[in-house]
């Protein structure tokens, strides 16, 4: 199917258009329309992310400075509920409370951090804070609630020393002991491996004693 | 098939034109680069698809070795970490940042615009004098170290995106009040003790060890009462310290070395001048330059007449920079200036001399010499001394370069003696006696090395040559081992002293033994304290000594296990028997606790105190990080790793 001469060419090319030259130009229409609205939704989370990061910065700062970062994290809280900026606020949050010695509201601001965090090793470390926080509230049954029952190998020490703290606590001294035991052990000592053999150290006699 | 597949794109219009438009429209949208992305090969490891060059693995590598080689002064010591151990460390290292970034960009952290502002402009490097951010530093700062602007703000708000992944949970971990309190308490803690001690020196003068006591001590003990195996060798040292003790160095060498490194003992004279600037295109007419050239002239005649240049300067300049001041030109070193302008500078003879006008690519000038600076530095008698150990040691070090390549060479071509390397380098074959690594061996063969590879089986066996021992900088040994002699067993006479000792310590440990023993049955037998046995048993008394966890006053093992003991009743002290660092035997009795008052005025200064915890906070972050790591997906590439590979050779994952 050699054309003979270039007029033959157009025509044919002409031809083609007609018949096909309306998908065509949906096809490209379709096109431009998807590229610009991915540029859009891009743009659209850069300008979310960018705001999150202020708030957060902002969070921060205020901690450092020691205001009150509850304010300004609330914020992030709300707009960016799923995003770890908004887990990160309510961290601050929690510290900005304990820092005025209200146990309650910081006890509020862990267990947000554990129920919208987008990352479980996130939510697992605000366990354990809320656990310790509890614990200070005397909400003991809480806080053992709170431990997580089973945990990475490398959260051991952080989790097994809140728990002897909890059975220090309740005066079951034997348990106690098995959980700092444990902490000890671990291979990562997160915690302070001093403080953990003193507060060990503590319970001999008691335990000789039962 | 595909024969068929060709016919039917070719015969059919609409498929030709619908495949050349799909190809085109990615070349358009996103150029062609994309498809070239590197991978692959040029990579040391890849974590959940994201890349870690090679090259970042090299780098993070050697700066590990440089941090390592400043911890121990200047070179990482023979066999101190193994390679392959530090360059696994570093890839882990590098494998838990690249973790933390994933975990920034996964969550969409990044640092807006104003934030990388201020950060940016608190960075010292890019202020000036008064602490001001300067643009025009920034932008030329970032030029110099080969970046551009562009490029450095995106990794720098890449890398405060990542150091928030951190931040979240390092700046937000805390300390409870009951909790910080809790610890004071026990850091504080003072256990009050009874000792009864059993001093060792008391018993020890009472005892006498026989002679037969002696040898059948020794008889037991043979084993351990050895000479250790000893080597005589021969060596050949090349150090460029001793090539420098050799070297002499004649006056004249000396001044032909000052004279063409003037530049490290002298600062070179410098001008200061003031010029008067007719600007002028590079490719002007003569005419024209005669024409400014005569205006130049006249004013050098109005100065001659008594004119001040300055005035002159303001007036008729056309150099925008320096006419406001006088035409002044600030300080002048050589090198700094047009040559032809240079040489009308150092042409003229003393301060305020005014040269012709001089054409250069800007135009003529009329120039002023202000003052003249001299030559400032050392002169070559002052320098003499450094001059000559540069020399020395320039030389010394050519030399033990060159010779070193012959010793190595006929060190290792004639392996069953040491003359071919002394003949060829013309150093000294030196013979040691006995050396065993102890006491007595000379300090110049102390380094354990030497001993090690004389008692290597190369060496001592089959009589070759050592490798070359790299004692230190520029510092080579060669070895052979001339007589080797195994352990010997040492006489009861050799060792008496040691034995009698040892003997004498034992009976006293035995004596004090029952000395504990029945002090111990004393108490049992109804008594309230130590203090009531005291007597009856011998012992010193320290009545109610209190000691703290670092407690100093006692010996730290001693202490520490006071403080695993359980607690004392109201009625009954805990008793605890232990023996201290220098044999003295004690009895204890842990009778209460109490807390030491703290140095400082706890009460107030604690309220205030922050409850941050950021080691808390790093240890729960690293605990984070390795849960993370272990649900990764880790590819590496061996062949990188080992080093085998370093640069971009094959070898897939």
């Amino acid at each position: 199917m050699d054309y003979e001469t270039e007029e033959q060419q157009v025509e044919a090319l002409k031809a083609w258009w007609a018949e096909n030259g309306r998908s065509v130009m949906l096809g490209v229409g379709i096109g431009v329309a998807a590229i610009g609205g991915w540029q859009f939704w891009g743009k659209h989370k850069e300008s979310q992310a960018r705001e999150a990061s202020d708030g957060y910065e902002q969070t921060i700062q205020s901690l450092a400075d020691g205001g009150n970062a509850a304010d300004v994290a609330a914020k992030v809280k709300k707009d960016h509920k799923n995003s770890l900026y908004a887990t990160y606020a309510a961290l601050a949050a929690a510290r900005s409370y304990v820092e005025q010695n209200d146990l309650d509201s910081a006890e509020k601001e862990l267990s947000w951090a554990v129920s919208n965090s987008p990352i479980k090793e996130m939510a697992l470390t605000a366990r354990i804070r809320l656990a310790r926080v509890q614990a200070a509230l005397g909400k003991h049954d809480e806080a053992f609630k709170s431990l997580p029952k089973k945990a990475p190998e490398s959260f051991t020490a952080l989790v097994e020393e809140v728990r002897g703290d909890l059975y220090v606590a309740t005066g079951e001294n034997a348990k106690a002991r098995d959980a700092y035991q444990a902490a000890l052990e671990s291979d990562q000592v997160g915690g302070d491996r001093n403080g953990i053999t003193m507060k060990l150290n503590e319970l001999a006699s008691a335990a000789d004693a039962s | 098939m595909l024969l068929d597949l060709r016919e039917t794109v070719r015969n059919s219009k609409p498929i030709k034109y619908t495949l050349i438009t799909i190809i085109c429209i990615p070349f358009v949208l996103f150029g062609i680069g994309s498809y070239f992305s590197a991978g692959g090969p040029g990579n040391v490891a890849e974590v959940d698809g994201q890349e870690i060059s090679a090259q970042a693995f090299e780098n993070a590598y050697g700066q590990q070795r440089r941090q390592l080689a400043q911890m121990f002064g200047g070179s990482i010591p023979e066999g101190f970490g193994d390679e392959q151990a530090l360059r696994q460390q570093a890839l882990d290292g590098l494998v838990r940042q690249q973790i933390v970034r994933n975990l920034a960009i996964e969550n969409g952290f990044t640092v807006s615009d104003k934030s990388l502002a201020s950060a940016i402009q608190e960075l010292g490097v890019f202020q000036d004098a008064e602490g001001r951010f300067d643009k025009e530093r920034y932008v030329s700062q970032l030029r110099a170290s080969g970046t551009t602007v562009e490029a450095f703000e995106y990794s720098y708000r890449e890398d405060a995106a990542v150091a928030q992944v951190q931040s979240g949970i390092v700046q937000t971990a805390f300390t409870l009040p009951s909790e910080r309190d809790q610890l004071d308490e026990l850091t504080r803690q003072l256990r009050h003790v009874d000792v009864l001690r059993f001093p060792i020196d008391q018993v020890r003068e009472g005892i006498e060890v026989t002679d037969d006591e002696a040898q059948s001590f020794y008889d037991e003990n043979k084993e351990n009462y050895k000479f250790p195996e000893r080597v005589k060798i021969k060596y050949v040292r090349l150090s460029a310290e001793a090539l420098a003790n050799e070297i002499d160095v004649t006056d004249e060498e000396a001044l032909a070395y000052f004279e063409a490194n003037k530049g490290n003992y002298v600062t070179a004279e410098e001008r200061k001048a003031s010029h008067i600037l007719l600007n002028l295109a590079e490719d002007a007419s003569d005419a024209e330059v005669e024409e400014k050239t005569a205006l130049l002239t006249s004013l050098r005649e109005r100065i001659s007449a008594g004119e001040s240049f300055a005035d002159l300067a303001k007036e008729f300049s056309e150099d925008p920079g320096s006419a406001a001041n006088g035409g002044s030109l600030g300080q002048i070193a050589p090198g700094v200036m047009v040559p032809a302008f240079e040489t009308a500078v150092f042409a003229l003879e003393n301060a305020g001399d005014i040269s012709e006008p001089v054409r250069t690519e800007y135009g003529v000038h009329l120039i002023l010499v202000d003052e003249i600076l001299a030559e400032k530095g050392e002169t070559f008698e002052q320098a003499k001394p450094r001059v000559i150990s540069a020399i020395t040691r320039s030389q010394a070090q050519t030399e033990f370069l060159n010779l070193q390549e012959v010793l190595e060479r006929e060190a290792f071509d004639n392996p069953e003696s040491l003359q071919a390397v002394a003949d060829s380098t013309g150093l000294e074959i030196v013979e040691t006696d006995w050396i065993d690594g102890g006491d007595e061996t000379p300090f110049e063969l102390s380094d354990p090395r030497i001993l090690q590879t004389a008692l290597s089986e190369d060496v001592k066996d089959n009589g070759n040559n050592s490798d070359p021992i790299q004692l230190g900088d520029n510092d080579l040994l060669v070895l052979r081992t001339e007589a080797y002699e195994d352990q010997r067993q040492k006489t009861l006479d050799d060792v008496r002293d040691d034995i009698v000792a040892e003997v004498t310590d034992s009976k006293a440990g035995d004596l004090l033994e029952s000395s504990m023993k029945e002090a111990r049955e004393l108490f049992e037998q109804g008594s309230k304290g130590l203090s009531d046995i005291a007597e009856q048993t011998g012992g010193t008394l320290e009545a109610d000594v209190a000691l703290g966890r670092r407690s100093t006053d006692f010996d730290p093992a001693v202490v520490r296990e006071l403080f695993e003991l359980p607690k004392p009743s109201a009625e009954e002290p805990v008793i605890h028997e232990a023996t201290l660092a220098n044999g003295d035997r004690v009895l204890m009795a842990f009778n209460r606790t109490s807390t030491e008052e703290s140095a400082q005025e706890s009460a107030s200064s604690a309220e205030s105190a922050s409850l941050a915890n950021p080691i808390k906070g790093s240890a729960e972050f690293s605990a984070v990080l390795e849960a993370i790591q272990s649900g990764v997906n880790i590819k590496v590439n061996e062949s990188v790793l080992s080093g085998e590979n370093q640069y971009y050779g094959g070898g897939g994952y």
